[in-house]
């Protein structure tokens, strides 16, 4: 076999290993139960998932997106938004740190963060 | 660059252009940002891979041509700041496998390694743009990216593996 054939196949695996291996790892990270809602960067909103009631409210963007956020059994996901993708209505509920719903046209980032003090954050 | 060469390096620009609106309208395969099959990368790395008369330099203009028209078509100067980060990085990517494998099989190598570099030059820029935390979708892009770069480089390596006559015309053109 050609000795390119190895180095390629051996990196193109690499490259897979590590992502697999970091999603693993990240996934690990699962005690936190605080929702943190980012807008623009900056930390908005947390909510303590495990006490919160269920509810629904609306986040405004500074460049005026609006996405609606509802919060069920402990889980949170946005329910509807006026972005053009509409890639976090599709992203379902979430309630651990694994990924992060991300509607990039309105700058809002969802996150499960360990639960901590809401000003320690500078972002 | 001769006139002939230059109409079918336009036709490769417009075929990966027409791909790159084409892949637009397809509805996400999966619930991430920035993730894409790149069909428009097909025309990019048939020109990197046909070989014959082609050149690294002619794959630089089909590339620039097609980020700098689909910012048009698009309207959006943040896509253009995405597209020309991923494709600056999947051009070096492109280029580097290129220079160590010529044969057509090195389609399968390129196709991977540009598509990975594509999704992190993306990444990147977005992290510039809004918050580092983009990073976390890299995992998840990575692995999308090595089938997606798999399936692109076997369309590739499907046309031009054999030598037939339409593909040597294409390679000697002057």
């Amino acid at each position: 076999m050609d000795k390119r054939k190895v180095i390629c196949l051996a990196a193109v695996i690499a490259i897979v290993f590590f992502s697999l291996l970091a999603l693993l790892l990240t996934g690990n990270i699962k005690n936190g139960n605080t929702a943190c809602i980012y807008s623009g960067g900056k930390l908005v909103k947390t909510i303590d998932l495990s006490t919160a009631e269920n509810q629904t409210f609306t986040i405004s963007g500074e460049d005026g997106g609006r996405n609606t956020i509802e919060i069920k059994d402990g889980t949170i996901g946005v329910i509807n938004a006026d972005c053009p993708d509409k890639i976090c209505v599709h992203t379902a509920y979430i309630s651990d740190g694994v990924q992060p719903i991300v509607c990039v046209p309105n700058r809002l980032v969802i996150r499960i963060e360990a639960s901590r003090q809401e000003n320690s954050h500078v972002d | 660059m001769s006139i002939r060469k230059l109409v079918f390096a336009a036709l490769l620009t417009a075929l990966s252009l027409t791909l790159f609106i084409i892949e637009s309208m397809i509805p996400p395969v999966l619930p991430v940002p920035g993730f894409r099959i790149g069909l428009a990368y097909l025309p990019v790395l048939f020109s990197v891979y046909i070989g014959g008369n082609w050149s690294l330099y002619d794959t630089a203009l089909i590339l620039i041509s097609r980020i700098l028209l689909s910012a048009l078509t698009s309207g959006n100067l943040t896509a253009l700041l995405f597209s020309s980060a991923g494709g600056i990085l999947s051009f070096t990517a492109m280029a580097l496998t290129h220079r160590f494998i010529k044969e057509p099989w090195g389609a399968f190598p390129a196709g991977i390694f540009s598509a990975v570099m594509h999704n992190i030059g993306q990444i990147s820029a977005a992290a510039l743009i809004y918050t580092a935390s983009v990073f976390a979708y890299l995992p998840v892009l990575a692995v999308a990216s090595v089938i997606t770069g798999t399936f692109i480089a076997a369309s590739v390596w499907l046309i031009i593996r054999k030598p037939n006559k339409i593909i040597n015309k294409i390679k000697n053109i002057k």
